[in-house]
């Protein structure tokens, strides 16, 4: 009886047991109260959710030594101990913020990322597909940001006072020696690859990681998707030609194919051309990606495209009075395929091979030049992430180049030269802590041909200012090989050298970005020649120098989905250099002082319409008079163009239908690039003049593409 | 003294159906308290208690499926395009831990293509390419694990009625992925009262508007 009644003392106890009570507060480190946390003792059900003045109350069994956990999105989970031997009041619980990946500190000066994926960036890769005035051109849009020169004659980009040749762009981190169309003299150029191929990019206006070299001014980094979503096709109709697509998609691995065939003839008959062709332009061109992931964090790409283009036109020499036929054959071929992989928890590898074959013939009249650029590449990186905070990658490639020009012009000349390049990179970024970042790496290359070895730094870091903003700055120095043009004749040559000094102010806050970036960029060892296409060796030298300074602005107000998106891009630049033939130290003609664009973007639902506009100025550019006495003493008239693009979705014959139409230059203003001046002077000792125009007033182009 | 050893019968088998019931009256208590919710506060406190169960009951997957669930809920509610990712940031860590306990729940499929929508209204001209593909695998994925799950037909209905007809949608594209959501969810029976049971009237008052 007694052991009974014990027992059902026990019993009793366990019931009588009072649940205790356990109240307090849930602050944010400013004090404001945080509702919406989840507050409970660990492994038990009992807990509660804090009101809207952060308080909290519950009601518990468990007693003794517990674990009390505060949980809440957007704020780091707080655990501490609590002995529970009756009512617990007045707990309070200070959360810390998460840092999350909007707030995370960025090393970001001298660069534009657009990315899907990264939410931090002021890019999404549609951005650069849909940018009114670009035409598609990926080099179009990133030429309406901040640090990039208007240069229409050109179609490439011209960064910083640099010219086209030192921005070098990448694929997958493997390098694309030859990224733009041939080129007609006086008339732009554009890209090869459609924007659409990419999920994300990088614009580095300066400043860059050592993982890139042998460019003195920008890189472009382009991402490849990964695998294709979804097996589908598409055909196009434009009014310059056909596309279509298909890609394949299974568990693992994707395929797709493209083609197209473009011919600006039509084109060419409804808006009157400043040119006159004799040929007017085709391109033919297809694409292959290949996309196998060999493992939740493996993947293996591999993308090749060959296209051909053809055109010929009478130009108007006009430095040599004459008119001359020019004709344009160019064949390409780029191919690379890269593997990457979590090899374990701490180390990732990168691994690259590109092949670039690049056939080029231009005739002028009944001079023949045939060029053959060859490269080729090898890559390997490895990323370590056993140091918590710090990543460290090594690198090494090897590129093989090999040039080769025929020139059959009162007798047969044969140019060429062979250059191999070793680089080995070395390079950390440590996140110190949350607000404040360091990076820091070493390059070093060989070049066989001119038989030497550089070693360059790359530093960079951020510090957070406020949750909204940070500042961010960069040094570095950067290596170029002299171009093709002066290697052919002499190997006497030493890399052109320039040094990046970048400073950035960045404040985001929801949908705005306020950037203002300042750089001071100096080069040295510029190559400098006395007579241009000399054969003699000894007319070059690397007595060439120069610098550019100056401030870039970018806002961007990106509303939600439907409302209107902007950005503006300001840069005011001042940029000197000494080199090719110029007699004294003088702002080249590719730099503008002042360049401003405006982009709006704007989807409308109603209609299932995409609007978008751009506006484009430019300050004059410097050209040289020689009636004038000073060198590069002229400057030409501003530049302006307003430039809109439409696109409409609806159904056609039952099938998803996109309609896009654009237009350049829409208020037809009339640009001047530039002038090009008679060789000897007339009768009166006048140097005659002819300006250098856009090859058409206006431009536009219509496409109806159908998703099958 | 037969009182008495009936008390403490009564009183052992009380506790022991007490513990064993703790999981399921929690579980109901807190299923009470997420289908009476409306603002996001109230759908918070729901995820939060679901989250608690799902803490200590480390081998059921419908704690977090509501935990997710309530979430996603959340993610549709607040009108912030800021927030949403947040919310389903969240929801997908329920979502993920979930599938790791029963990965080939047909349920947990469904909830997945809930939830990418959500996504897609964050940034639909970047994200309509992306996610939508995902959606449609994810509903194919629950169907194939279990034809019988109203709640796949549904949200492809729902889906495909809220697509402009310029993308595939519309309310005749709609209309069939409906009436078999009504023809499924006619017939379906819950495993156990706490098992998903959610969408027959909505699929009803969407239908309304066809």
């Amino acid at each position: 009886m007694k052991t009974l009644l014990f027992i059902l003392f026990q019993f009793l106890i366990l019931f009588a047991h009072a649940q205790v009570k356990i109240s307090g507060v849930v602050q944010s480190e400013s004090g404001s109260p945080i509702s919406g946390v989840n507050i409970f003792i660990q492994g038990t059900y009992d807990g509660t959710t804090s009101d809207s003045l952060g308080v909290f109350t519950f009601k518990t069994d468990a007693t003794g030594e517990q674990t009390l956990i505060a949980s809440c999105v957007g704020f780091e989970t707080y655990g501490q101990a609590l002995n529970i031997a009756g009512d617990v009041s007045d707990i309070k619980i200070v959360l810390i913020e998460e840092i999350s990946e909007l707030d995370e500190v960025i090393i970001n000066a001298g660069t534009f990322e657009a990315s899907d994926k990264k939410k931090s960036v002021v890019l999404k890769p549609l951005d650069v597909a849909l940018t009114a005035g670009a035409n598609g051109d990926i080099y179009g849009a990133f030429g309406k940001l901040p640090g990039s020169q208007t240069v229409g004659e050109e179609g490439r980009l011209f960064v910083r006072g640099g010219e086209s040749y030192e921005t070098k762009t990448f694929m997958d981190g493997m390098l694309v020696n030859t990224p733009y169309y041939s080129k007609m003299p006086d008339l732009p150029t554009r890209g090869r690859f459609s924007p659409i191929l990419f999920n994300g990019s990088v614009f580095s206006t300066g400043g860059y990681s050592a993982e890139y070299g042998q460019a003195l001014s920008s890189i472009v980094a382009l991402n490849t998707v990964a695998l294709e979503p979804e097996t589908k096709s598409s055909i196009s109709v434009l009014s310059v030609g056909l596309q279509g697509s298909h890609a394949k998609r299974w568990e693992n691995t994707s395929l797709s194919v493209s083609g197209e065939y473009l011919n600006t003839t039509l084109s060419n008959k409804l808006f009157k051309q400043n040119v006159e062709w004799l040929q007017e332009p085709v391109i033919v061109g297809s694409t292959m990606l290949f996309r196998h992931k060999t493992s939740e964090t493996g993947m293996l790409k591999s993308f090749a495209t060959f296209n051909y283009d053809t055109s010929s036109l009478l130009y108007d020499n006009f430095e040599q009075s004459a008119l001359q036929e020019v004709s344009l054959g160019n064949k390409n071929l780029y191919s690379n395929t890269t593997y990457n992989e979590m090899l374990n928890d701490d180390w990732m590898i990168q691994t690259g091979a590109a092949v670039n074959i690049d056939r080029e013939n231009m005739d002028v009249d009944s001079d023949e030049i045939a060029t053959s650029r060859n490269s080729s590449q090898l890559k390997l990186t490895l990323s370590n992430y056993s140091v918590k905070d710090v990543t460290t990658t090594f690198g090494a490639e090897a590129l093989a180049y090999k040039y080769e020009q025929d020139i059959d012009m009162d007798g047969n000349f044969n140019l060429s030269f062979n250059n191999n390049l070793f680089a080995g990179f070395a390079e950390s970024e440590w996140k110190v802590i949350k607000s404040f970042a360091l990076k820091a790496g070493l390059r070093t290359e060989y070049n066989s041909l001119i038989d030497e070895i550089n070693i360059v730094p790359r530093l960079s870091a951020a510090v957070k200012t406020s949750k909204n903003s940070q500042l961010s700055a960069a040094y570095g120095k950067f290596f170029q090989n002299p171009g093709d043009d002066y290697l052919k004749f002499t190997d006497e040559l030493a890399p052109e050298t320039s040094s990046h000094s970048i400073l950035t102010w960045q404040y985001k806050k929801d949908s705005r970005t306020l950037r203002i970036e300042a750089y001071n960029k100096n080069y040295s060892d510029l190559v400098k020649f006395d007579e241009e296409f000399s054969a003699e060796p000894g007319n070059y030298n690397n007595t060439g120098s120069g610098y550019s300074r100056g401030i870039d602005v970018f806002w961007r107000d990106q509303k939600q989905f439907g409302k209107a998106d902007y950005w503006v891009s300001y840069s005011l630049i001042d940029s000197k250099r000494n080199y090719r033939d110029y007699p004294v130290k003088v702002t080249p003609h590719y730099v503008s002082k002042h360049n401003l664009s405006v982009v709006y973007k704007q989807y409308f639902t109603k209609i299932n319409s995409f609007i978008s506009g751009s506006y484009t100025f430019a300050s004059g550019r410097p050209f040289n008079n020689p009636n004038t006495p000073e060198f590069m003493a002229g400057k030409t008239k501003t530049y302006n163009d307003l430039s809109f693009g439409f696109t409409h979705l609806f159904y056609l014959f039952n099938t998803q239908t996109v309609a896009h139409v654009i237009v350049n230059n829409t208020l037809g203003f009339n640009n001047v690039f530039g002038y090009n001046y008679a060789q000897t002077p007339d009768n009166n000792g006048v140097y005659q003049s002819q300006p250098i125009i856009p090859g058409q007033k206006r431009l536009i182009v219509f496409l109806l593409s159908f998703q099958l | 003294m037969k009182t008495l050893l009936t008390l403490i019968f009564s009183l052992v088998v009380l506790t022991v159906a007490a513990q064993g019931n703790n999981y399921e009256a929690a579980m109901t208590a807190a299923l009470e308290k997420m289908n009476s919710s409306e603002t996001v506060a109230n759908f918070q406190e729901a995820a939060n208690t679901f989250e608690r169960i799902s803490m200590t009951e480390t081998r059921e997957w419908l704690p977090l499926y509501y935990a997710s669930y309530s979430m996603i809920v959340i993610s549709y509610i607040d009108q912030d395009v800021n927030k949403k990712d947040a919310y389903l940031d969240k929801a997908q860590q329920f979502l993920d831990k979930a599938l790791k306990i029963a990965p080939n729940e047909s349920e947990l499929y469904s909830l997945q293509a809930f939830l990418y929508p959500s996504r897609i209204t964050v940034d639909p001209m970047t994200r309509g390419m992306e996610y939508m593909p995902k959606m449609n695998a994810a509903l194919d994925k629950a169907i194939a694990l279990n034809p019988e799950n109203p709640r796949s037909y549904y949200l492809r209905a729902v889906t495909l009625f809220n697509t402009p007809e310029q993308f595939g949608g519309g309310a005749e594209v709609a209309r069939p992925h409906f009436e078999t959501a009504k023809e499924k969810f006619d017939k379906f029976e819950p495993k156990s009262p706490l098992h998903p049971n959610w969408g027959k009237e909505i699929n009803e008052m969407e239908m309304q508007k066809l």
